[in-house]
């Protein structure tokens, strides 16, 4: 009877205390790896959220002339959206036989930022080329 | 206390092998991100090249003229009346310069985004005999790289040979044929 209480026996205290402050300090660096983790994650849904909002941005600027150029959008998810369309040259090309232009030749450059948190996550740039008749 | 060990050594591993997914995740989309700015540079830089084709080949239109009258002029073979022969001729001048525009387009000082914005590119052109229509078939490849991401459009045409009386044909002797858009 007096053996088999012996085999019963548990852990000690101070195994307990052991165990549970090395589970404490692992804890620490696990946190931190799923923290970084989150952070991560996020940032990346973010990047791929930015991206194709700035894309289907600048998809849309290139067939349109002025409207809606400059302004900000912001969206429900706390993005913003801004777009910049600047003249960056103007020449005359193809000339008649008496070298005057036919048409002018315009360079514009389309740039779309997009924010989060006053934070720029995506700048997508291009260049549009627009030929006119000459006055 | 070997147990907790066990335990928790296992949830490192597990925190570490998600970290890395995580991490490559975010180098995809970074990739991507890349991947867009590049295209949009590329897409410029093809649409220059268009640009500066129509520019080209109303050029060499005009030059072909230009050279045919020299030609009738000088040469005492060929009949101010001989419309077979005075298209002949204008159509080899034609050939000439479009060949000559092969180079003239290759040249990369020449594009207003090396001009002003400065960038580094390439523009590649290849141009054969279209043996159907007698004119040509030519491929207009712009590179442009970006942190190790290359991206490529490349833009196909037909450009058919004029004939020396039709003075309005420019543009509709040029057809694009075709656009691809190449990623590695």
């Amino acid at each position: 009877m007096k053996n088999l209480k012996l085999e019963e026996s548990g852990l000690s205290l101070i195994e307990v205390i052991i165990s549970i402050a090395i589970l404490g300090i692992l804890s620490v660096p696990i946190f931190g790896l799923l923290n970084m983790n989150l952070k991560l994650n996020m940032q990346s849904r973010d990047q791929f959220i930015a991206t194709n909002l700035a894309e289907s941005k600048i998809e849309e600027l290139k067939f349109v002339d002025n409207k809606e150029i400059g302004e900000e959008t912001t969206f429900k998810n706390g993005f913003t959206i801004s777009s910049v369309k600047e003249l960056v040259d103007r020449k005359d090309i193809v000339k008649n036989d008496e070298e005057e232009a036919i048409f002018l030749n315009e360079i514009y450059r389309l740039l779309v930022e997009v924010k989060k948190d006053d934070k720029v996550i995506e700048t997508l740039v291009t260049y549009k080329n627009s030929l006119k008749e000459s006055d | 206390m070997i147990f907790v060990i066990i335990t928790t050594s296992i949830l490192l591993v597990l925190g570490f092998t998600t970290i890395t997914i995580s991490q490559d995740n975010f180098k995809m989309k970074n990739v991507n991100s890349i991947s867009k700015k590049n295209f949009y540079i590329a897409e410029a830089l093809s649409e220059e090249a268009d640009m500066k084709l129509h520019e080209y080949l109303k050029k060499s239109l005009d030059i072909s003229y230009e050279k045919l009258l020299n030609y009738i002029s000088e040469s005492d073979e060929i009949n101010g009346t001989d419309i077979v022969l005075i298209n002949e001729k204008f159509q080899e001048f034609y050939k000439e310069q479009v060949y000559l525009m092969k180079r003239e387009l290759e040249i990369t000082d020449n594009y207003n985004l090396k001009i002003i914005e400065k960038y580094e590119f390439l523009i590649k052109v290849n141009i054969e005999d279209n043996l159907e229509t007698d004119g040509f078939n030519m491929h207009i490849l712009a590179i442009f790289e970006d942190e190790n991401i290359v991206e490529k459009i490349q833009t196909q045409y037909t450009i058919d040979l004029p004939k020396y009386n039709d003075h309005d044909h420019n543009r509709s002797l040029l057809k694009r044929a075709g656009w691809v858009n190449f990623k590695w």
